[in-house]
């Protein structure tokens, strides 16, 4: 990529090329001028180092010098060698003065120059005389050399650098013979710091990390800050030890410990065979110069720079730009521009050029643009022949396109005008038929020929065909659809249609035909008449039974109501339809739960509920029963009146238990009759034996030795005679209870017999004579008796027992009410309790009458005294059921009728009447249902 | 005094034979009892009656059958029937065996002068016989 950029850019071909010969350029100068500098540097510092080397050198020459004079000095002191004399020949108190003396010159000394810190003085023995440290006198035996110590030379010793191990000090180490030619007397030694030679040496800054060193001959470190002191150098650095070894002059490079360049200068010491080094990196050196260098080359790039610059802006100029012009105007022209002109400044050869190229250019340009013109002209003819040709060819394309979904939408509509089964037709303003599909021409039999072009008048017969103008008319008269009932002959039958009628329109909305669809309702219109009259019928049913008839669907709401429902509920029947059960009839609907049959499917019957529905004092059979199909469709509610079912069952089962208790009393009856026979029979007997005339009695007293008379009287006299009776009586009257109690229990008693009713009547007081009511307290004998039997009443047929049943029932009813009536009064009644019995004919019936004076009846009672379990005792006294079983013996076995009259405080009569003669039916009526 | 006719009184209660038996002797007549149709037939083997009472509900064969029985083999013999059956119909067997509607008594007899009665006409019936 960037090759290829630089391929086409000329300036940068060109800034390249000068690029490189500057850079080459200032490389060469830049490399001349480093390598001079650096001889340069390396030179002077060479000479820097040598320098410093023989100055040092020759200062520590000074200082041994120095110390060597030192030490003569003190050898020559008088107060020493007086000291050792006086010593010598033991005058104390005078080497004690001279002690003193030497001390105090010590001491002197080490004032000038503290590097003296340790000076001993022994004596020819060896023996410490005088130990100074650090300037003063001191104890410690420091320093000694024993072997060196008695050493007799007078000599002054180079002792070399020792180390004072115990102050911790490296010195130089002088020793001095002290005595004569004669006499060895003793030894000064004398202990140099070297540290106050090396401390100099440690200040002297070479470069960074140069420095000044001491090695001796041998190669010991006498000072070098990078190694020990008094270590050999050899063990440290081989390369400068060879230096030490064979010292030469002047300034030699050598390889560092760590590898680097070091330049190393050497003096030596005349007075010790010591050398001074300096050390240097040669990198140091060269460090300042290696700064420069940078700037130098910092500078040099700058210039380049701008240099690079400057040549860039004038190449640009001057050479570029023109040949860009004229790129561009090449470019220009062939983009197009012809009229393109490049400009150039100045005379020089680029602005010629660019006159040229211009000329060039507008020459070729006018060429150019003459052939344009014709070309274009030729293009536009040829354009403007494509343009029609494509539309005509869209034109006809969609032509067709219309054309076949015309078709398409032709053939759906004949289609479905075809094959509904509705009769289409259109006519026009006039009625004449533009059209019809096929089942028009089916039904009515026509020909497509035949119908077109004709009116209704001409197809239809005249009532037909002016009904359907005259809706026609209709239709336009509106301007809008209209839907009619039409009817027509066809097949010869009459057919009924609902026909929508509604006019074709223009844009302008004026109709311009009438279009008619017929669909035939025939049927359906027969099913609805049909419907209307299963409806009807349905109606009639329901409203014809006698019970409650209400149905409900599966929400529970009302769909059928008869007219009973409507008297009960007292909600007609288009009210109730289609409203809740529990709204138009509660009752109904809190007696039979509608929702719980519909739920199990299964019918809910009540029996005989009292009271509800059908309001009070009726006895009712309801039933909810869900409707049976496919799919649960409701339930059907009825109720049925059974309180006449309920009487006669009642009575049923009354007239049962009677029959059960006649079967057990008859039963009983057979059971106590045998007792009672014995009770009778052996009273009788014993009457007899005891008061018949008997022979077997006269022959039994006789043989006991007493009359019968007197027996009889004895039995007089104590009332055995009347107890006997009294036995025989209670047996007759329990016998006559067992009778009377039999005689319910004949089952002979459906048999019609033809009685009196007088002597049944005559009969039934009979029984009832007997009658002692323990709980009551009463005895039917104290009831007066009146009776009216008109005469030649006829005898009529009816059940003897169940008469007698009814009268006993009446009198017993009677009694009880007069009695109870006559007691609960204080004081009693005057009047005391009476039957009035009346019998007599009135037309073809026996009227019985039975009148009591008892307390009587209210409307109430009397109203309900023939009602089953109607009672006014007590609880435990009567079933209520004996006045509703006799009025049905008297009403329903013998066709007769029983009422009743009273008013309180009154009485009550009872007034009974039979029918002299029975119809066939009436025979044949049953209690059982 | 008549002739003793012996009289058969058959009856399961002990008080009803017992009593009747005494109610006739005061009256001279001569009575057996048997408390079962078995032990009648087996008196009746030894002995003659002119007249039986007999009850119809017995332990074995009932009254009714005894009476037809003993009548085959004593056709002279007559019967009174004394029942506590209140529903008793005569039969038309018996009928044939001599019993009219006026030889049936229920019990109990509240007056035992009314079988006295019947049993005199009875017996002097065979008795003139």
């Amino acid at each position: 990529m960037f090759i290829n950029w630089v391929r086409k850019h000329v300036l940068v071909k060109m800034m390249l090329r000068s690029l490189i010969v500057l850079a080459l350029s200032i490389l060469f100068v830049e490399f001349l001028s480093y390598k001079k500098s650096e001889e340069q540097i390396v030179r002077l510092t060479q000479e820097r180092q040598q320098d410093l080397t023989s100055l040092y050198a020759e200062r520590f020459d000074q200082v041994v010098t120095g110390i060597e004079i030192d030490i003569q000095t003190i050898r020559d002191l008088p107060s020493l060698e007086n000291y050792f004399l006086n010593r010598q020949y033991n005058l104390m108190a005078e080497a004690r003065e001279q002690y003193k003396g030497i001390v105090a010159f010590l001491e002197r000394l080490y004032k000038r120059n503290s590097a003296y810190v340790l000076i001993n003085i022994t004596d020819s023995k060896g023996e410490l005389i005088l130990s100074m440290l650090n300037g003063k006198p001191s104890d410690l035996k420091l320093g000694m050399d024993q072997q060196r110590a008695s050493f007799s030379d007078l000599e002054f010793l180079d002792e070399g650098v020792v180390l004072l191990s115990d102050l911790g000090t490296i010195a130089l180490k002088y020793s001095q013979g002290l005595g004569g030619e004669t006499q060895y007397l003793g030894r000064i030694n004398v202990f140099f710091d070297l540290s106050s030679l090396t401390g100099d040496l440690s200040r002297e800054h070479l470069f960074q990390s140069g420095h000044l060193a001491v090695y001796d001959g041998k190669g010991q470190i006498i000072y070098d800050p990078r190694f020990s002191p008094l270590s050999h150098l050899r063990e440290h650095h081989t390369a400068l030890f060879s230096l030490v070894e064979k010292p030469l002059k002047g300034v030699r490079e050598v390889a560092g410990v760590h590898g680097e360049r070091l330049l190393v200068a050497m003096s030596a010491m005349k007075r010790k065979d010591w050398q001074i080094a300096a050390l240097a990196p040669k990198s140091e050196m060269l460090a300042g110069l290696n700064e420069t260098r940078r700037l130098v080359i910092l500078l040099i790039a700058v210039n380049v720079v701008i240099e690079f610059l400057f040549i860039f802006f004038f190449t640009k100029n001057l050479l570029i730009n023109p040949i860009k012009r004229l790129l561009e105007g090449t470019r220009a022209i062939m983009g197009g521009a012809w009229s393109h002109k490049v400009v150039m400044k100045g005379d020089d050869e680029f602005s010629q050029l660019a006159d040229s190229f211009n000329y060039m250019t507008g020459s070729l340009n006018r060429t150019l643009r003459k052939m344009e013109e014709s070309q274009r002209e030729k293009r536009r003819l040829n354009g403007v022949l494509k343009q029609k040709i494509v539309q005509l060819e869209t034109q006809v394309e969609e032509r067709c396109a219309a054309e076949n979904k015309l078709r398409e939408s032709e053939g759906r509509i004949n289609a479905i005008l075809d094959n509904t089964t509705s009769v289409i037709y259109l006519k026009d303003l006039n009625g004449v038929y533009l059209g019809c599909n096929k089942q028009f021409l089916k039904v009515f039999e026509f020909e497509k020929q035949d119908v077109l072009g004709k009116t209704d008048a001409d197809l239809f017969p005249a009532e037909v065909a002016v009904h359907f103008q005259a809706n026609d008319h209709r239709v336009l008269d509106c301007n809008q659809p209209i839907e009619f009932e039409e009817s027509a002959y066809h097949q010869n039958e009459l057919h009924t249609y609902i026909s929508v009628k509604f006019p074709l329109k223009e844009d302008s909305g004026a109709a311009y035909a009438v279009c008619g669809i017929s669909t035939e309702i025939t049927s359906r219109k027969k099913a609805q008449e049909e419907t209307r009259n299963l409806q009807n019928l349905l109606k009639n049913i329901i409203n014809s039974m006698p019970g409650v008839v209400v149905s409900v669907d599966s929400k529970g709401l009302v769909t059928q109501w008869n007219s009973q429902a409507e008297a009960l509920a007292r909600i007609p029947y288009e009210q109730a339809i289609g409203r809740p059960l529990p709204e138009v009839f509660p009752v109904l609907s809190g007696q039979l739960d509608v929702e719980e049959a519909l739920r199990t499917n299964k019918p809910i019957i009540r029996k005989k509920v009292y009271g509800k529905v059908l309001g009070p004092d009726r006895f009712a059979d309801m039933a909810v029963y869900p409707l049976a199909g496919d799919e649960t469709s409701g339930a059907v509610l009825y109720v049925e009146d059974v309180s006449h079912h309920v009487k006669m069952e009642e009575m049923v089962i009354h007239a049962e238990k009677m029959l059960s208790i006649g079967g057990l009393a008859a039963g009983m009856a057979h059971e106590i009759n045998n007792p009672l026979a014995g009770i009778l029979q052996n009273a009788q007997v014993i009457r007899n034996r005891l008061t018949a005339d008997l022979e077997r009695n006269r022959v039994m007293a006789e043989s006991c030795g007493f009359s019968l008379q007197s027996l009889r009287q004895y039995l007089d006299g104590r009332g055995v005679t009347s107890m006997v009776e009294a036995i025989l009586e209670s047996g007759v009257r329990a016998s006559q209870l067992v009778e009377n109690m039999l005689s319910f229990s004949r089952k002979g008693a459906t048999e019609v017999e033809n009685h009196h009713l007088g002597e049944l009547l005559d009969k039934t007081l009979d029984l009832i004579s007997n009658d002692y009511n323990l709980k009551s307290n009463y005895d039917f004998r104290q009831i007066k008796i009146i009776k009216d039997y008109k005469a030649g009443l006829p005898t009529i047929p009816c059940e003897r027992t169940k008469i007698q049943q009814v009268l006993l029932n009446i009198l017993r009813n009677g009694a009880q009410a007069m009695f109870d009536d006559w007691g609960a009064n204080e004081p009693p009644k005057r009047e005391a309790p009476c039957f009035h019995l009346r019998l007599q004919r009135e037309g073809d019936m026996v009227r019985l009458e039975i009148e009591d004076n008892g307390p009587g009846m209210d409307s109430n009672v009397r109203s309900r005294i023939f009602e089953p379990f109607f009672t006014t005792k007590a609880v435990g006294s009567g079933t209520g059921l004996g006045l509703s079983i006799s009025y049905f013996i008297i009403t329903e076995n013998h066709s007769g009728t029983i009422a009743v009259e009273s008013q309180p405080g009154r009485g009550a009569r009872f007034v009974i009447h039979l029918p002299i003669k029975r119809s066939v039916n009436s025979c044949f009526r049953h209690t059982a249902s | 005094m008549f002739p003793s006719h012996r009289i058969l009184i058959l009856d399961d209660e002990p008080t009803i034979r017992d009593s009747l038996t005494a109610f006739l002797e005061d009256f001279g007549y001569e009575t057996v009892s048997a408390p079962c149709a078995e032990d009648a037939e087996k008196i009746l083997g030894n002995e003659s009656f002119s007249l039986g009472i007999i009850d119809l509900r017995l332990p074995g064969i009932s009254g009714d059958i005894f009476i037809q029985k003993i009548h085959h083999q004593h056709p002279m013999m007559r019967f009174l029937i004394h029942t506590g059956s209140v529903e008793f119909t005569l039969s038309a067997e018996l009928g044939e065996c001599g019993v009219d509607p006026s030889h049936i008594f229920i019990k109990p007899l509240k007056n035992l002068n009314l079988l006295l009665d019947a049993v005199k006409i009875l017996l002097k019936g065979a008795g003139d016989a």
